[in-house]
């Protein structure tokens, strides 16, 4: 009898506050909110959410419509989205009233609606430990939007850790002040600015783990000293990276142009290279003559390199000189944007003994793939694992990803790897 | 040997545990340091959530012992395993506690009173999956709550929080 009666009593809301604001902060702001609707107990409860506030337009690239027409409509329907959108973070952030937020993180493409400079100040006043701005417009190119010069980075970013800026425009002056100020940041994410002309990552106490520099045209000069940094991802054009002391750094992401003149000039960061135990390389239209690969240095502690190849005359024999200079090596992910169609040298004359996993996204299966992939698994005699999607590298997670993998192009090819894989029965192997 | 204390619950049930276990608790572990733990330990707890306490405790504890006695060898699979196995652990409590809901909001009552951060975490989480992602009409089911609003009143507050209702 006692337990029927108990399962009646309302024990939810006569938990503390505390313990309400704890579970309602784990969940979206949105579904914390419609809490409030339960009872006059819940009314406010969810204004002291303290939490993860996560505003995206959720605009993908993928599924512009290519028309000129559906276009237009496209653009008016987004807009109002975005705008909508706008009004809503305001009317949140105006009505939370909590002392300290976990995270915001806001990616809109349209900063004329926006009142950026609030979510500055909200930012700052809730101690915001994790902040994402991301404006980058998909649709259109928009200027980037000026971090606010009344801000002062020197109080205001206390108890920041993580800050990821995308189309906001920020000065040397501001990164400078961001590195030295804000003493627990541990992740900078830089993304499409176009001021920045030089950056040097050092001070004493630097907590700074992650950095990640993608798309800034004007920057010329780079230089790390930092004990902590363990990751350094860059994507766009050339410039120069000093990397002067970073003991602890072992993982490296390097795409867009910068990444064929670091191959070439790899040989001349033997220590950095000694110590990475990743390394993902996409390389746009790339020059490496085999003098090149030849200069690579040795990677002796690399677990995981992942090769995604645009345009590349000697795609193979980069694959394998890396092979070569890691003798570690435990997983290789190569990933094809376009298709090769010669294999010449027959270069896989050292067997690779540590390779387990091997990844292959991308690959046609045409008969220099196929000469190029016999002659590496006959060699890597400790291979355990071969992980196959034929899906073209660019297309996965896009619309088009469906469509090409009903192509017949497609199941054809899925047909030569299957036939590939059947040869060597000691592999395990997952084909998608 | 471990050392053992005697935990006593509200209705006067002695509960042997290990000092390293019942160390998990902040507000034990202040009382055993301030010298007030000798004898027996009352708790304000029930001895039937006490155990359940206990049995969360005991599996942390085991998951931690565990991790320090690994070598390097052949960690990487055991650990998977290991995962797999804490997973399904914590899965079959979450289960029992969404089936009833008494001792889990006695659960955490106990784990805030106790000061018990990872279940207290754990069991916020677990609510907060539950409630998530429904209408004010189904979690005021699965909750007993009683809505106390006039229609008035209910309107006023969806129009101000219209937004939270849309897709």
């Amino acid at each position: 009898m006692k337990t029927k009666e108990n399962s009646l009593e309302d024990r939810i809301s006569k938990l503390p506050d505390e313990i309400l604001i704890n579970i309602l902060s784990r969940m979206t702001i949105k579904e914390a909110a419609i809490t409030s609707l339960l009872s006059s107990r819940w009314r406010y409860l969810w204004t002291f959410f303290n939490g993860r506030l996560n505003f995206d337009d959720l605009l993908d690239l993928s599924d512009l419509k290519l028309s000129i027409d559906s276009c237009r409509d496209y653009d008016y329907n987004v807009y109002l989205r975005r705008k909508r959108l706008a009004i809503w973070v305001d009317q949140i952030l105006g009505t939370l009233r909590t002392q300290t937020v976990e995270e915001l993180k806001i990616r809109l493409g349209e900063i004329a609606i926006c009142d950026v400079d609030n979510w500055f100040k909200f930012a700052i006043e809730k101690r915001i430990k994790r902040l994402e701005l991301d404006f980058s417009c998909w649709v259109t190119i928009c200027e980037p939007y000026p971090f606010p010069s009344k801000v002062d980075i020197s109080s205001s970013f206390r108890s920041l850790t993580s800050l990821c800026l995308k189309n906001v425009d920020v000065t040397n002056e501001v990164v400078e002040n961001l590195l030295r100020y804000c003493q627990l940041l541990e992740v900078l994410s830089l993304q499409v600015t176009k001021r920045v002309t030089s950056i040097k990552v050092s001070g004493p106490s630097l907590q700074l783990k992650y950095l990640e520099l993608k798309f800034l045209p004007n920057l010329k000069d780079l230089e790390i000293d930092s004990a902590n940094l363990i990751s350094f991802k860059y994507a766009g054009a050339e410039f120069n990276a000093n990397f002067r002391h970073v003991p602890s750094l072992v993982e490296m992401f390097i795409e867009g142009y910068y990444c064929e003149y670091f191959v070439h000039n790899l040989y001349k960061l033997t220590s950095v290279a000694a110590q990475l135990r990743t390394l993902k390389l996409l390389l746009m239209t790339a020059t490496l003559p085999e003098a090149v690969l030849c200069s690579i240095p040795e990677l002796p502690n690399l677990k995981h390199l992942e090769l995604s190849i645009l345009i590349c005359e000697n795609c193979f024999l980069t694959c394998a000189s890396f092979l070569k200079a890691s003798p570690s090596l435990h997983k290789l992910t190569v990933k094809l944007l376009y298709i090769p169609s010669v294999y010449v040298q027959r270069i896989m004359k050292h067997p690779h003994l540590s390779l387990r996993v091997l990844e292959l996204t991308g690959f046609q299966w045409l008969e220099a793939d196929i000469e190029f992939l016999t002659d590496l698994v006959e060699n890597a005699v400790t291979l355990e694992k071969i992980i196959i999607d034929i899906c073209r590298p660019h297309y996965l997670g896009t619309s088009r990803e469906l469509l090409y993998r009903n192509t017949e192009y497609y199941q054809s090819a899925r047909k030569r790897a299957v036939e590939f894989v059947a040869k060597f029965p000691r592999l395990e192997s997952v084909i998608l | 040997m471990a050392i053992m204390y005697a935990l006593k619950s509200s209705d006067n049930e002695i509960f042997e545990v290990e000092q390293k276990v019942i160390e998990q608790s902040e507000t034990i572990k202040k009382m055993i340091e301030d010298g007030a733990a000798t004898g027996e330990i009352p708790l304000q707890v029930s001895s039937k959530t006490l155990a359940k306490v206990l049995e969360w405790c005991k599996q942390r504890q085991h998951k931690t012992v565990e991790n320090e006695n690994d070598d390097n060898k052949g960690k990487r699979k055991k650990e998977r395993d290991e995962d797999d196995d804490i997973k399904e652990w914590e899965n079959k409590f979450s289960d029992e506690l969404k089936a009833d809901k008494d001792v889990l909001f006695d659960l955490l009552l106990a784990s805030n009173y106790l000061d018990l951060p990872a279940l207290l975490s754990f069991l916020c989480q677990l609510v907060a999956d539950m409630v998530a992602g429904k209408m004010p009409e189904e979690i005021r089911r699965m909750f007993n709550i009683e809505n106390d609003f006039t229609p008035e009143e209910e309107k006023a507050i969806t129009a101000e929080h219209g937004w939270a209702f849309q897709p």
